[in-house]
């Protein structure tokens, strides 16, 4: 027979080391891996302002390529994937969220020579028309304002991912189009050659989907 | 997986592992306790647990020790050597002093951090003489009681080893939130689990009124205040360096000689505990600009939450 | 005295002529040319930290691509006869995601603990060129006190003397896998990836 007190020790450490084992030996998941479905991934999102921004890039006096950037993106998308799907973008960059890494050349970013942000504190992005191009990408027709001035912009839309990883239903596209800042008015440095006139700007969104009913 | 999934798995499972050892050591199948506990139990137990959790965090580069703040472990694992040794120097030889045995304890942990912990803008004599002083004396204070208690013939006097625990589950969560907010999820969350841990040995201390040990205590006080360190010498959001010294030593707070005739004392002194961890957590929350709005609020719902 | 017969048609052609060549000797407006580096370009350039800088682009919660930026660009880049050598640090307080939090967060120890490393560096050990202005330039890049071998596909822009100064630009892309280094930090849960894509914006002023 077990003594009362040997009995009752095992039968302690069972009840302990039990839950331990099952939980040390637990699979752990690495994330949600069932795969999003389309009806998942379809709906309104709106832009993760922590997450999101806008990069441009320049030639500087005929040298080397001067990178910029917007940390300030708002808006909101609308997304139902596949062959037939639909895809339109409403966003808006606050000027004054303009970050070159140097402070006098943000001031001067922001004057009349280049923004204006004064008389025009944002600029505005809606799309009138998108086609999905295969592989992801999507070609984005929409509206550019600029220091006031509205153009048609074609963009290279490329759709980076759905998931949601226990922080909302998250989705990611990545924008690309090049514009002439001449044609919006800000011409300056083109014709001294110092600053190039073709500008590159690469928008990364993040969206979150919109709670329902919002 | 989700932030509280990765909580879950970062305290929860790391705090099982040092379970085991943990009743083993209070040898929780007597219903009595042993006579003066050492507690070397919770102190393997707390070094597993807190390994456990950096590695949770780390991965295998933690044992390549390339980043000062990564030698914790080994911090955690020396004080445990050094607390089991005193253990068994204490069974050995009980005609050793008290007062010795446990000075030199506290003095060890205190030398096993200052030599193997180094964080950035620690590098003063001045500053190793306060990390010695901090870790040293908090140990000393702690664990001075139980290593005096067993120089009488009395049998083990009622042990508030519960009590203990919660004070150490306090300071650990409130070091805790504190180092989370200052952008160090990888410490916040082994804290955490030294935390439950802590909590775990002050549940099952209930059983015979046991006492958690002078080994175990000494080791939980090192983590804790080399942790608090740690947290200190890494902020980069303004967090007062007062606020961390108050969490590494509010345990202490336990030992407070209150009169005989006080009923509750050990609700008294968790009370002081609670206020001391209070104030420091929260003033340190508030001076790390966590609630102040994101650099865009323009109306932009989302808000950097120290998450990724 | 040339013969009459002979003059008109030699004074056409020196009008002709005269505005040709002084065309064709004009000093060209500083529009990039795409040719290989011309020779012209030899020398050592310091980095211009104020027109130089570092992108970063890594895959947040598996949806989107995150970019963040390091504002400052150090060093120098030198040009030789089919050959080019870089030697590059970038300071990680300048470090610049948008959010001041977010901010604190990657200096911290979580991501590029700058209080124990306060700076990433690349040195190039070997450079070819590859087609057009492409070249594929080998070398070390040392992050979080590790080195390891990279190889980055380094652009050319372009070369030009305004002012009398001489400027050249290159445009630097490679793919780094973070937790290689130690950074490992949301790796397994799936927020944040561990290949970050690196763009390079370089110009220098030569010395």
């Amino acid at each position: 027979m077990i003594r009362p007190n040997t009995r009752n020790g095992l039968l302690l450490a069972l009840a302990v080391a039990m839950p331990a084992a099952a939980l040390a030996l637990a699979p752990r998941q690495a994330g949600s891996e069932v795969p999003i479905t389309a009806t998942e991934a379809s709906g309104a999102y709106t832009v993760d302002g922590v997450h999101s921004n806008a990069h441009f890039k320049v030639q500087h006096l005929g040298a080397g390529m001067f990178w910029g950037r917007f940390d300030d993106v708002k808006g909101s998308m609308n997304y139902t994937p596949g062959p037939t799907g639909t895809l339109d973008f409403d966003i808006q960059i606050p000027i004054a969220g303009v970050h070159s890494g140097n402070d006098n050349l943000d001031k001067h970013l922001l004057s009349p020579d280049f923004f204006n942000a004064t008389e025009f504190p944002e600029m505005a992005f809606k799309s009138t028309k998108a086609s999905p191009a295969g592989n992801g990408m999507w070609k984005v027709d929409g509206d550019l304002t600029l220091l006031g001035t509205t153009k048609p912009v074609s963009a290279m839309v490329e759709f980076t991912g759905a998931a949601d990883k226990g922080r909302g239903m998250r989705i990611g596209f990545e924008a690309a189009f090049t514009i002439k800042r001449s044609e919006f008015g800000m011409s300056y440095g083109v014709e001294s050659g110092s600053l190039g006139d073709k500008v590159v700007v690469v928008v990364g969104l993040e969206g979150v989907k919109a709670k329902a009913g919002s | 997986m989700s932030p509280a999934e990765a909580v879950l798995e970062g305290v929860l499972l790391p705090m099982a592992a040092g379970l085991l050892p943990l009743a083993i050591g209070m040898r929780l199948w007597r219903r009595e306790s042993p006579r003066n506990p050492s507690g070397w139990g919770l102190a393997v137990a707390a070094a597993i647990t807190f390994a456990f959790a950096l590695w949770a965090q780390e991965g295998d580069k933690l044992w390549e020790l390339r980043q000062k703040w990564q030698w914790l472990w080994v911090v955690g694992g020396a004080a445990a050597g050094v607390a089991v040794a005193t253990s068994l120097l204490r069974h050995f030889a009980p005609r050793l002093p008290a007062a010795i045995v446990g000075t030199l304890l506290a003095l060890l942990c205190g030398i096993a951090t200052v030599l193997m912990l180094r964080p950035p803008g620690f590098d003063e004599t001045a500053d190793r003489a306060v990390v010695l002083l901090v870790v040293a004396g908090s140990a000393w204070c702690l664990t001075w009681p139980s290593v005096r208690r067993s120089d009488d013939d009395d049998p083990a006097l009622p042990g508030a080893g519960w009590a203990d625990g919660v004070a150490f589950w306090l300071a650990g969560s409130g070091l805790s939130g504190v180092v989370l907010v200052s952008g160090f999820a990888k410490l916040a969350i082994p804290l955490g689990a030294m935390a439950a841990l802590s909590m775990a040995a002050g549940v099952l201390a209930i059983r015979g009124r046991r006492d958690l040990g002078f080994a175990g205590l000494a080791t939980l006080s090192t983590v804790l205040a080399s942790a608090a360190i740690v947290g200190w010498a890494y902020d980069l959001v303004g967090i007062p360096g007062w606020s961390f010294l108050a969490l590494a030593v509010a345990p202490v707070a336990m030992r407070t000689p209150l009169p005989r005739r006080f009923r509750f004392r050990s609700l008294l002194r968790l009370a002081i505990v609670l206020a001391v961890v209070g104030v420091a957590s929260g003033t340190a929350v508030v001076e790390s600009g966590v609630f102040d709005s994101g650099d865009g609020d323009d109306g932009s719902e989302y808000d950097y939450d120290y998450g990724y | 005295m040339s013969r009459p017969v002979l003059r008109r048609p030699m004074l056409v052609a020196l009008a002709i002529a005269l505005p040709a060549a002084a065309l064709a000797l004009a000093p060209r407006s500083s529009a990039p040319s795409v040719s290989p580096i011309p020779e012209k370009a030899v020398g050592t350039y310091k980095i211009d930290r104020v027109h130089s800088s570092c992108q970063f682009r890594v895959e947040h919660l598996a949806a989107s691509r995150f970019w963040g930026r390091f504002d400052d660009v150090l060093g120098t880049m030198t040009v030789s006869p089919g050959s080019l050598e870089f030697d590059v640090r970038i300071p990680i307080g300048s470090v610049h995601s948008g959010d001041g939090k977010l901010d604190n967060h990657l200096k911290g120890p979580d991501f590029f603990n700058m209080k124990e490393f306060p700076e990433m560096t690349f040195k190039s050990t070997n450079a070819t060129p590859v087609e057009g202005n492409i070249w594929k330039v080998e070398g070390e890049i040392t992050l979080l006190g590790v080195t390891k071998p990279i190889t980055a596909m380094v652009e050319w822009i372009g070369y030009s003397e305004p002012y009398g100064k001489r400027l050249i630009g290159f445009e630097a892309r490679f793919t780094v896998t973070r937790s290689d280094f130690g950074m490992s930090y949301q790796v397994d849960e799936g927020g944040l990836g561990d290949d970050v894509e690196i763009i390079v914006g370089l110009e220098g002023l030569a010395s």
